[in-house]
């Protein structure tokens, strides 16, 4: 049967002989937890009522009350959830209060065996004081210590006296029925005058039913299990540790070093993460070294909150990490970064939990260059802006920057093909980084066929795309009489990069950056360009960019802070989308061009580097550089009447769209704002 | 002269008129005409051959013309085309169709006859992808492959003079990007057909070419209006609809008495020939040819009308017919070509 309950309430189980010969068990659920699992079956052939729960996909044994063979023949077991916690009662035995830490759920549901009676009960209550046990104190709990081989036992002596002579030096001590042993004991206030002893003892088959500590000089102390029980409670090791935290903090004793090394494991090599206490589920799917830290990324679950930190451990070097905590695509992830300059090797997470614990995780091999960019970026999810500061100030910025520059600094080789009749001194070099859609350069191909004394450099900045690419220039020369050289880097770059490029091989006065997307369709319009950068005063001149429906894609671009974006500016196109304005005759002046169709002397793009490497894969370039020519005096100018179609971010390709395609405009908009716009 | 198909393998009317245009001019210049030979599952390869005259090229190549951006990436058919515009030197280049040469053949003949002026007939395949670019609303994912096909489209263009067949269309081309100064707006050239009497008969035959839907519904209408109308002195009225499939026409032929009939015998045999009211000028053309005069369709009620009022008066009809022009002679014909060409721009 089943039942929906909502505590406060009390009943009285009653166990039938078939129910304890089948271990048929009342379950009192909570979600996906068991609150409360009450059984009666033989332990090392005896009856035995056995109370514990299932939290967090883990069984935790907390209760075990032996049963005399009266009290087995038809036992009667007293529930309770009480507004101040869970009371069993044993057949003949006194109320105990089971896991008195956890809050009492507002409801649960009941499912019991089918030959288990239920009853009515009233709530009972708890004995005014601890019932004394028999011997000198309180054996109160034995517990395990995942991963150390040891686990840990907590006293309590009711007369703190001998405190010095057990906590001085080890003292022989002796559970169950083994030989003594030396053990080191720290000691802490109990209350009431009473003396707790906390001791870490070797894992052994030994059952935690009673204590016997041989201290030298005095008479020898028995522990006890509480009374009612044969064996000393054994809490799940989180709950264990989490009721200890304070105490461990202030123990005294000269063994406290050993037990806390022993609860920050020796550092092995292995992954001890999982041993933890608490249920702390950390996976790292990305490792990514870099000149200004490392970066760690992976999805991360901790939720008794027990973590107290993590750390970076790479050798014997630890690091602490700076962390964003972001809903990721999973919903849990995290993107950390440590202080651990790039490196090579293993490396491990270290996890320290409040009480002290300590565990490790092995962590993946390290990934470098663009495939860890790319994954970083789309990895990080979605950041809140009111977190953007300092999700890029504190954690990813300055890595990824430098993971860039890293994979931009490699040597690459870069063949170049020629098709076609090349002129000897072109006027202009129009430079076109490929990526992604090879369908778009046809048109493109066509359009820019009747330029005879200008040179095209077409920039294959997608290795993969290869083998489609060159036979497919090859035919558009042929098929429309293109002259264009083909230059064939041996690794994708980025827009910039790859357009730099096709700087350092242009010939022409004037060099055009063209996106693979924005198709000239207007007679004249490399003319009026290039006659606008006769002007000597003039450092960079755009054309106007329409849409194919004719409303305007770009006609200069200001600057602006963007409130939704934690202030951050970005470049804005004014009147986007509408009717373009009537055409200003000659060069207007405006603060900045967009890289889609920039042209500019070849000897002032190659004086300034073209566009800035620091800015990753293709966004903002265009603004520094425009910035730039700012600061040192040199105008940029629209030249309205020169008309290109632009069918926007049709030519990014495989990352253009998604998380990760929105990161990599905020990282670039975070450099570009540190730069430009003050910190 | 450049078409699609050699009207000997059975082109299209552009192919035809195309044809009609090589014939006329090569009384008064040197032409040559270069067509598609189809089939469209040629063998392997490329092949220029010329079965019907020394004058006249057809082209065999494998299918690789692309419908959607007019576009012929076979290199090796373009090599063969490129050897052949060597060789001819052709000062003027009339492309009546872009199939199958694609628009590379305006770079081609960019490359091999710099000179060369290129000439090309704007028919109503063309005009109405020009209409359907600069138009209507499209689907998103149409616009990037629709703008890259009109951008190659008008890229090429823009290096030819486009006769328009009509001054309507003028406004589309100029929509369309295309330079004012090079849209020439010149009828088509009256096919070649004997003009003649129509065969005698007991019926009065009307021709209605190409009907659109608006013509349909009001052919139906009229359709029903005369079917209850005695014919006067035993001569019937017949009106022979040549065109597609039309479920409103094939309802209104199967009436009883319904003078329509869903196939046609050919304007040489009508009397007179109704002219369809969207892209009526080929069909005007026709009729001139054939000295047939022509009406207009309009509304049903007037159609029916006009055509009763006809059928009682043979003699309006006789008038109307004695009053046409006569039509050019072929001399004429192909002069009247020759001046056209001669007065485009360079």
């Amino acid at each position: 049967m089943s039942a929906f309950l909502r505590p406060p309430f009390a009943q009285s189980l009653s166990f039938a002989p078939r129910a304890m010969a089948q271990s048929q068990s009342a379950n009192y659920h909570q979600g996906e937890d068991i609150r409360l699992h009450v059984v009666i079956r033989g332990v090392q052939g005896e009856p035995h009522l056995i109370v514990n729960d299932f939290l967090d996909g883990q069984w935790g044994e907390e209760l075990l009350f032996p049963l005399s063979a009266t009290e087995a023949q038809a036992p009667s077991v007293g529930v309770a959830f009480a507004a101040d916690g869970i009371l069993v009662t044993p057949p003949g035995g006194a109320p105990a209060p089971f896991r008195p830490a956890r809050p009492v759920p507002a409801s649960v549901v009941l499912r019991l065996g089918p030959d288990i009676a239920l009853g009515e009960s009233g709530v009972p209550a708890l004995p005014a004081a601890p019932p004394v046990p028999e011997g000198d104190g309180t054996f109160d709990a034995c517990g395990p210590l995942p991963g150390t081989g040891h686990r840990l036992l907590v006293l309590r002596l009711a007369d703190a006296t001998p405190e010095a002579a057990l906590t001085a030096a080890p003292v022989p001590l002796r559970l169950g029925g083994s030989g003594a042993s030396p053990v080191s004991l720290l000691a802490f206030d109990a209350g009431e005058g009473q003396l707790g002893l906390i001791a870490a003892v070797p894992e052994s088959e030994m059952e935690a039913t009673g204590v016997e500590i041989l201290p030298p000089g005095l008479p020898p102390l028995r522990f006890s299990p509480p009374a009612g029980s044969r064996i000393a409670p054994r809490p799940l090791p989180e709950d264990l540790l989490a009721r200890l935290r304070r105490h461990l903090a202030e123990a005294r004793g000269a063994g406290k070093p050993e037990l806390e090394r022993l609860l920050q494991r020796a550092f092995t090599g292995r992954s001890t993460a999982g041993w933890l206490s608490s249920p702390v589920r950390i996976q790292v799917a990305r490792v990514v070294p870099t000149e200004a830290g490392t970066l760690l990324q992976g999805s991360f679950s901790d939720p008794h909150q027990a973590v107290a930190a993590l750390r970076l451990r790479h050798g014997d070097a630890r690091f602490d990490l700076a962390w964003i905590d972001v809903p990721a695509n999973d919903g849990q992830g995290f993107t950390a970064r440590a202080p651990a300059s790039a490196w090579t090797g293993e490396a491990w997470l270290e996890v320290e939990l409040h009480s002290g614990e300590t565990g490790t995780l092995s962590l993946p091999a390290p990934s470098w260059g663009l495939p860890a960019l790319r994954g970083l970026l789309e990895g990080i999810g979605a950041i809140p802006a009111e977190r953007l500061d300092q999700a890029f100030d504190a954690v990813l910025g300055a890595p990824l920057v430098a993971l860039n520059r890293a994979r931009l600094a490699q040597p690459m080789a870069v063949e170049e093909r020629v098709f076609g009749a090349m002129p000897d001194a072109p006027r202009a070099s129009l430079v076109i980084p490929l990526h992604g859609r090879l369908d778009l350069l046809t048109a493109q191909a066509a359009l820019l066929s009747d330029l005879p004394g200008d040179e095209v450099i077409l920039v294959l900045d997608d290795p993969p795309r290869r083998e489609a690419a060159v036979p497919l220039v090859a035919a558009l020369s042929r098929r429309f009489g293109l002259a264009a050289r083909l230059l064939l880097p041996a690794e994708q770059r980025g827009f910039g990069p790859a357009s730099n490029l096709g700087l350092e091989r242009a010939r022409g006065r004037v060099v055009v950056f063209l996106n693979a997307d924005a198709f000239p369709e207007s007679p004249g319009w490399l003319d009026r360009l290039v006659a606008a950068l006769d002007d000597p005063s003039i450092g960079a001149a755009g054309a106007r960019l329409l849409y194919p429906d004719g409303s305007l894609q770009h006609g200069g671009m200001v600057p602006e802070a963007a409130a939704d974006r934690a202030g951050w500016v970005f470049p804005e196109h004014p009147g986007k989308g509408l009717r373009p304005p009537a055409a200003a005759p000659a060069p207007r002046d405006v603060p900045a061009l967009t890289g889609a169709c920039l042209a500019m002397r070849r000897e002032v793009a190659r004086r300034y580097g073209g566009f800035d490497p620091a800015y990753v894969i293709g966004d903002f370039e265009d603004a520094d550089l425009c910035a730039k020519l700012a600061r040192d005096g040199l105008r940029r100018v629209m030249a309205d009447t020169a008309e290109v179609t632009h069918l926007e971010r049709q030519s990014q390709g495989r990352f253009a769209a998604g998380q990760g395609r929105w990161n990599l405009t905020l990282l670039n908009a975070w450099t570009y704002n540190r730069r430009w716009h003050g910190g | 002269m450049v078409a699609a198909r050699h009207p000997a393998l059975g082109g299209s009317p552009a192919d035809a008129a195309a044809f009609r245009a090589f014939r006329l001019l090569s009384r008064v210049a040197e032409a040559w005409f270069l067509a598609g030979a189809g089939p469209s599952r040629p063998p392997p390869g490329v092949r220029i051959f010329q079965p019907f005259g020394p004058a006249e090229f057809l082209v065999e190549a494998e299918a690789g013309f692309g419908s959607m951006d007019l576009t012929q990436p076979d290199l090796h058919l373009l090599d063969r085309l490129g050897d052949l515009l060597r060789r001819l030197r052709p000062e003027l280049v009339h492309l009546h169709d872009l199939a199958p040469f694609g628009v590379e053949l305006f770079a081609l003949l960019r490359r091999e006859c710099p000179r060369a002026r290129i000439v090309v007939t704007l028919d109503a395949g063309l005009a109405q992808r020009i209409g359907l670019v600069s138009g209507a609303p499209e689907e998103e994912e149409e616009k990037v492959p629709r703008f890259l096909a009109a951008a190659l489209l008008r890229r090429f263009l823009r290096e030819a003079t486009v006769l328009l067949p009509n001054e309507g269309l003028r406004a589309a081309c100029k929509g369309f990007g295309l330079d004012p100064a090079r849209l020439v707006v010149s009828p088509p050239l009256p096919p070649e057909a004997e003009a003649g009497e129509p065969p005698p008969s007991r019926h009065f035959l009307v021709a209605a070419a190409f009907p659109g839907p608006g013509d349909a519904a009001s052919l139906a209408a009229a359709a029903g209006l005369l079917a209850s109308l005695p014919p006067p002195e035993g001569r019937r009225l017949r009106i022979e609809v040549h065109g597609g499939p039309d479920a409103m026409l094939e309802h209104a032929a199967g009436q009883p008495g319904s003078p329509l009939v869903l196939s046609s015998a050919g304007m040489a045999a009508a009397h007179l020939v109704l002219l369809p009211s969207r892209d009526p000028e080929p069909v005007v053309a026709m009729a001139a040819a054939h000295r047939r005069p022509t009406l207009r369709i309009g509304s049903g009620a007037a159609l029916a009308e006009s055509l009763m009022r006809l059928l009682e008066a043979p003699g309006e009809l006789a008038a109307l017919q004695a009053a046409l022009a006569p039509p050019a002679s072929e001399a004429g014909a192909a002069a009247a070509l020759l001046s056209l060409y001669r007065g485009l721009p360079a």
